[in-house]
């Protein structure tokens, strides 16, 4: 059987970069000459899990500059976190970070070299940028922020909604580093009138006349400030299957706009009909971007900022505690950037809720520690709820709130623990 | 040239000295295939869907999915997503589908035993040009190759060229057919086509070969 391998043509790496990458990589194989070619064999299939639903069956598989992690679909690469990871620590690490792709034309060779990003359509100066040229354009900029596809923890619902059948860890939280996307379209010159802009990546459908994957942002937002262009993860360059060698980071917002292997950015002076902005990712216009279950047809509009969520990551279900001790349990929330401002936890399904404490602020688009303490008061079964409220006011359902992607799952969480 | 390629690279390093100069991935192999069934749809299954996409996409669905579900998917692939589905072919594949990853599972369907694979084209003792021609249409081949020029997989003639100096081509041709491959040709891999005899890959790797 053909192992996957990682293969860095890494001529003219200075040496610390160079073990950065091997470090990226997953390990610190052998090292051959200045100038040659490392081979890198993973491991290959690693083991399974199987996710706490029906037909939740996966295999773990390590890919390129990834640990094992749960195979989805391995044509276009759909690969979830395993929910441990998130009790690790609040930034999840590159190799374990999720990946998504759409289409099966995923680019698995990029020369950072000969990589160009062109920015055009209603500007006064169409520009053709090399990562060299995208990085002197400014100052470089940090952001700690979620993306999170916006079908994530999509296998939960019951009654089962299709689409990808993603557990919880269809999620991250990274450092990225890069430049505003403002200061790009500044120097283009967005011309008035303009509406969106448009972004393309080098991903692209395995058949030719089948919608390019190609999201676009309202101008106003595209021209924040915030809206990012990143070539780098938690201080490394972004690892090819993240999108390397520059993404698109729109703090707040789900998965969808991060557009990977940024290729194109288009200025519009209309609002971008393509179908992944027109006919997929919509979400019902209305303020729970929800639908009763048997009303199918409301007005839509483009699925956006992303709404609370909370996790405990210090237990699972079915773990032991024990019964009369203190024990501390520790979880992370997050929202789409008003920033959480409150997680109340509830030790008996909800009858009683008490304020967990929240840990160090790393930003409003980062995912915010918390803990509380729990004494079991009685041997045998206890469930866990934990439920985030935001700067603004929003929280989250106690039933799930339903629509026809299964988009935007936040029902507060339970988990069932077992005091000995 | 190589001291030139070592300037330019060393060059470029000095103005970005932590970024990578080239990235390649291999991606790991694909191994999950479609549940051998009795049922026309399968083998349509595996020459449609595979064009595009691993079989997870069809196993990882909720066992509740519908008919209508599969079949508004199924539509779906063809329009917007592109795939070339024959109208014919669509409710024999809506068929499979249901009845093996959906609703309309254990309704009467049995798994196929290989060892009754059907075969899909007679063929003669020696191979024939209108034996392969037979055996492309039949599975669905042309919809990722073409002779001259590379459509979702390489053109014929590239694997011609880049086998031609191999004592046993064929042999291994008929086997990349047979078992599919991947990472030889780009990001796209080569679905299994096991249902195929050895005489059947045969006659296949010898086209290919030819051209």
């Amino acid at each position: 059987m053909v192992k996957p391998t990682l293969v860095l043509t890494a001529a003219a790496l200075q040496r610390r970069a160079f073990l950065r990458l091997l470090r990226q990589a997953g390990t610190l194989g052998a090292a051959s000459a200045f100038g040659s070619t490392v081979s890198t064999a993973l491991a290959g299939e690693s083991g399974h899990v199987t996710l706490p639903f029906e037909n939740g069956e996966r295999d773990l598989v390590a890919y390129p500059q990834k640990r094992p992690l749960i195979l989805l679909t391995a044509r276009p690469p759909k690969l979830e976190t395993p929910f441990s990871v998130f009790n690790e620590g609040v930034i999840t690490p590159n190799d374990a970070f999720f990946v998504l792709y759409h289409w099966s034309g995923i680019p698995t060779s990029i020369d950072a070299l000969s990589y160009r990003l062109r920015v055009g359509g209603n500007v006064n100066t169409p520009l053709n940028l090399s990562l060299a040229d995208l990085k002197q354009m400014a100052d470089a900029v940090d952001l700690v922020a979620v993306t999170q596809c916006s079908g994530n923890s999509r296998g939960h619902f019951t009654p089962r909604v299709n689409g990808g059948q993603f557990s919880n860890g269809a999620m991250g939280n990274a450092r990225w580093t890069g430049i505003p996307l403002r200061k790009v379209l500044e120097k283009s010159g967005v011309k008035a009138g303009s509406v969106q802009v448009a972004f393309n990546g080098l991903d692209t459908p395995p058949v030719g006349n089948a919608p390019d994957f190609i999201k676009a942002l309202n101008i106003d937002h595209a021209l924040d400030g915030e809206v990012m262009l990143a070539w780098q993860m938690n201080g490394a360059d972004l690892p090819l299957l993240n999108g390397y060698p520059v993404r698109l980071v729109v703090p707040g917002y789900y998965g969808t706009y991060w557009v990977k292997h940024l290729s194109d950015i288009t200025v519009t002076g209309k609002v971008f009909d393509g179908f992944w902005m027109s006919k997929a990712y919509r979400i019902p216009d209305n303020q729970c971007a929800c639908i009763e279950p048997e009303k199918a047809s409301v007005k839509t509009i483009p699925i956006n900022r992303m709404n609370v969520r909370s996790f405990v990551t210090s237990l699972t279900d079915g773990m032991h505690v024990k019964s009369g001790r203190q024990t501390i349990v520790r979880g992370i929330a997050f929202d789409g950037g008003y920033g959480v401002t409150e997680v109340a936890f509830s030790p008996d399904g909800g009858k009683n809720w008490q304020a967990a404490q929240l840990g160090k602020d790393m930003g409003r688009y980062s995912f915010r520690e918390w803990s509380v303490a729990f004494t079991p008061k009685h041997k045998g079964k206890h469930e866990l709820l934990v439920r985030a409220v935001n700067r603004i006011g929003q929280g989250q359902p106690l039933s799930p709130l339903v629509n026809p992607g299964g988009y935007m799952r936040n029902v507060v969480e339970s988990t069932h623990v077992v005091a000995v | 040239m190589r001291h030139t390629l070592i300037r330019i690279l060393l060059a470029a390093s000095a103005l970005a000295p932590y970024s990578a100069i080239a990235l390649d991935i291999q991606l790991p192999p694909e191994t999950a295939v479609f549940k051998p069934s009795e049922l026309p749809g399968y083998m349509l299954a595996q020459r449609n869907c595979m064009t595009c996409h691993s079989v997870h996409y069809i196993q990882s669905q909720p066992p509740s999915s519908s008919r209508d579900y599969w079949e508004a998917t199924v539509k779906k692939m063809r329009v917007p997503f592109g795939a070339k589905l024959a109208d014919e072919d669509i409710p024999a594949i809506v068929d499979y589908l249901v009845k093996t990853y959906g609703a309309e599972r254990n309704s009467g369907t049995m798994a196929l035993n290989t060892a009754d694979k059907p075969a899909t084209v007679a063929l003669t003792a020696t191979p024939d040009p209108a034996d392969a021609k037979a055996l492309l249409g039949a599975n669905n081949c042309m919809a990722c190759h073409a002779i001259d020029k590379k459509i979702v997989g390489p053109a014929f003639r590239d694997v011609a060229a880049k086998y031609a100096s191999k004592a046993n081509a064929a042999a291994l041709v008929a086997r990349n057919i047979r078992d599919g491959g991947s990472n030889k040709w780009g990001p796209v891999s080569m679905p299994a086509y096991g249902q195929l005899s050895d005489v059947e890959a045969g006659v296949l790797a010898h086209y290919v070969l030819s051209q």
